[in-house]
């Protein structure tokens, strides 16, 4: 086509256009000055202010739901030598990220859900020491080939004695390992067991930077939530110990968790969930900085500096990760993330 | 000159009208206009005495939040931050800024692998505005100067970038006014682009978006200059935060099975969607197995050559000081480098709502 001759068609379609949009001037009405004045844009920004600690918080808080299914190749923060740290480590190091997850047979995605999320800047005096991206609320399935965590992350572990027993290795010469695995297998076998678990290194310390496992820490114990005042003081009396709870291993290499569930996941539907994390959030800041607490503001979230993770407790003392003993020991597969033929890495 | 035809045409429209047909769908999907190409020359913006004020932004309890925005300059490089502005060409004749008409088919993107792949929809016309392109092969500059890793695909030359910089003020308090102080070198922006076409299907305007941003440095300092603690270089040096070698490609949309769509509820509120690409617009309830067929096929495609989003900062530093033009900062925070590579999207929504 000759480019006078287009130009002379586009011309004939704008013309077209013109002409078409005569006929249905009639139905347009002009809005008066004073109907005007009452159209207001729909406020789903705000800023807001906060001090604590020495520190100035300024807000920028987004109101939104998002619903959402993603991959990312690499992310990797604050890749820099760090006192302490092996070297050519990051701060947050996750190949093969997802959010959500698919399913492949169907072609649907069950999206991992947002609402709210908010970027905050921590001042000293004028000085920007932080940044954080935070999500009032986050539900849904969080995938990775986990190389290196810096932060705070909950963990509940749970799962029936039966099970658990089946982990316990005792020497033969150890009588009071023998007891309690006969103890936990046999009379407390359909008991639901439950421990607390957050980043910790291979001697059971806690770990919060540039963590590879996650654990009990030391002097961490087992219960029975829904056990006796006896049941609890019988568990009371073990305690975990360089990763080891009657002999049981107690810490876990954060690459065997192919998937998180971040929030409450219906116990009979692993795609199902009840309820929402609250208080996720990433940040970076050049000195420790106390984030408040989304989910109890006269709470702190104590933040290393570098890159940090926080997946906190919900307010209720519920930990945002839900995880069975057995997927513990085992490793959480990872949900496939990727439509089509690979679950991860598209 | 070619506007000139558009003066003749409109004068005698009143005298053929009656030889006005209306066009079919598929004729109007043949047109294909050449376009308009630009290049920007002697472009020097220096607002430094100019002010704006945002408001309507509120606080927790509904109060104004004024945004004062200022000292904006763009500018040729080696401008030092806005102290001395001299005029810069954007793109140039053979590589300009284009708004066009084209067809579907005819557009092309650029991939990871260096491949270029048409990701809009075929026999449709499509409305794109675009940035000066992207070159693979001979021509190619680097997208930042003395950084590979940012890849040599930019057509724009050393002389064809800009400095720029703006600051913002935010009355956060009666007494407290929070500021960033933005300034920007070597910032090219080949390669991005907006494409707009109507998706019969879904009946609404639908689009793919790119923006590439390269820079070679960012400086964002937390005070005004010459305000209080902010007076010396050593004191506004340590209120800055450093990024070196820092690019994002943010892509939005792949035209062909996951268009970006733009809606607007009843009661007000936005809607932004990318629809999962594998399944079908008219009736997206409907299962697709991507295992075989044409759900793994589309999945294929989609994986292949939609565009992807990457963020890289080669390095990001709170504090300290650059020992020379373009290179990191020592002292203050170190962070060193960061990325976000290889990001896709299989399906986003996002809904606005009243705070």
């Amino acid at each position: 086509m000759r480019p006078t001759l287009a130009v002379a068609k586009s011309a004939l379609a704008l013309i077209c256009a013109g002409l078409i949009s005569a006929t249905a001037q009639a139905g347009m009405v002009e809005l008066a000055d004073d109907e005007l004045s009452e159209v207001t844009g729909q406020a789903f920004i705000n800023l807001t202010t906060d001090s604590a600690n020495g520190i100035d918080f300024t807000r920028i808080n987004f109101g939104m739901d998002i619903a959402t299914q993603l991959n990312i190749k690499k992310l990797q923060l604050g890749l820099y030598p760090k006192a302490g740290e092996a070297a050519n480590t990051a701060d947050i190091d996750i190949n093969n990220f997802a959010l959500g997850s698919v399913n492949d047979a169907t072609g649907q995605v069950n999206p991992f859900l947002i609402k709210n999320p908010f970027l905050e800047l921590a001042y000293s005096g004028n000085k920007v020491v932080g940044i954080r991206l935070g999500f009032s609320e986050a539900q849904g399935y969080l995938s990775g080939d986990i190389n290196r965590v810096t932060g705070n992350i909950a963990v509940d572990l749970y799962g029936k004695g039966s099970y658990l027993a089946t982990q316990m290795s005792c020497a033969w010469y150890d009588i009071i390992c023998a007891g309690a695995k006969g103890l936990v297998g046999g009379a407390y076998g359909n008991s639901n067991f439950s421990a607390q678990a957050q980043l910790v290194n291979g001697g059971g310390d806690p770990d919060p930077s540039r963590a590879t496992m996650i654990g009990m820490v030391d002097g961490q114990k087992l219960s029975i939530p829904s056990g006796s005042g006896f049941d609890n003081f019988l568990l009371s009396l073990f305690s975990s110990s360089n990763c080891e709870l009657l002999s049981t291993t107690t810490c876990f290499p954060l690459a065997n968790y192919g998937s998180f569930p971040i929030g409450q996941l219906d116990a009979n539907n692993n795609q199902q969930f009840v309820s929402a994390a609250k208080g996720v959030f990433l940040s970076i800041q050049s000195q420790n900085v106390q984030w408040r607490d989304q989910q109890d503001a006269g709470k702190f979230i104590s933040a290393l500096a570098g890159a940090f993770m926080n997946i906190p407790r919900n307010a209720d003392g519920s930990a945002a990760i839900n995880t069975s003993f057995q997927e513990a020991f085992n490793g959480i597969p990872r949900q496939d993330t990727c439509l089509g033929g690979a679950d991860r890495g598209c | 000159m070619r506007g000139l035809w558009f003066v003749p045409v409109v004068l005698f429209t009143h005298l053929a009208q009656a030889e006005l047909v209306a066009l079919e769908d598929s004729e109007l999907s043949a047109v294909q206009g050449a376009g308009i190409g630009f290049a920007l020359e002697g472009i020097l913006f220096d607002a430094s005495q100019a002010t704006i004020t945002i408001n309507d932004i509120t606080n927790g309890s509904g109060q104004n939040v004024p945004i004062a925005v200022k000292e904006f300059y763009l500018g040729a490089t080696g401008s030092n931050k806005g102290a001395t502005l001299n005029p810069v060409n954007i793109g140039r004749l053979s590589q300009p800024f284009t708004v066009s008409l084209a067809k579907g088919e005819d557009l092309r993107s650029l991939r990871a692998d260096g491949a270029f792949v048409q990701t809009t929809p075929s026999n449709l016309s499509v409305l794109e505005f675009a940035f000066p392109a992207m070159i693979n092969g001979a021509g190619g500059q680097a997208c930042i100067s003395g950084f590979a890793g940012a890849g040599s695909n930019c057509s724009s030359r050393a002389s064809e970038r800009v400095d720029m910089g703006v600051r913002f003020d935010f009355q956060v308090a009666p007494n407290r006014i929070d500021v960033l102080n933005l300034d920007v070198t070597e910032l090219v922006m080949d390669g991005s682009y907006l494409r707009l076409w109507g998706d019969s299907s879904r009946a609404q305007l639908v689009g793919e978006a790119r923006m590439n941003i390269f820079a070679k440095t960012m400086d964002l300092m937390s005070c005004a200059a010459g305000s209080a603690n902010c007076v010396s270089a050593a004191e506004q040096a340590a209120r800055t935060i450093y990024l070196t070698n820092a690019y994002a490609n943010v892509s939005l949309g792949y035209g062909k099975t996951q268009p970006l769509l733009f809606d607007v509820t009843s009661n007000g509120q936005f809607v932004l969607e990318l629809p999962n690409p594998v399944l079908n617009p008219a009736n997206p309830s409907a299962n697709v197995d991507t295992r075989s067929g044409i759900g793994k096929a589309r999945a294929d495609d989609f994986y292949a050559n939609a565009p992807r989003t990457n963020v890289f900062i080669g390095n990001l530093n709170f504090g300290g000081t650059r020992p020379g033009a373009g290179q990191a900062p020592s002292g203050g925070y170190n962070f060193g480098q960061s990325e976000i590579r290889g990001l896709s999207i299989n399906y986003l929504k996002v809904t606005s709502r009243d705070l």
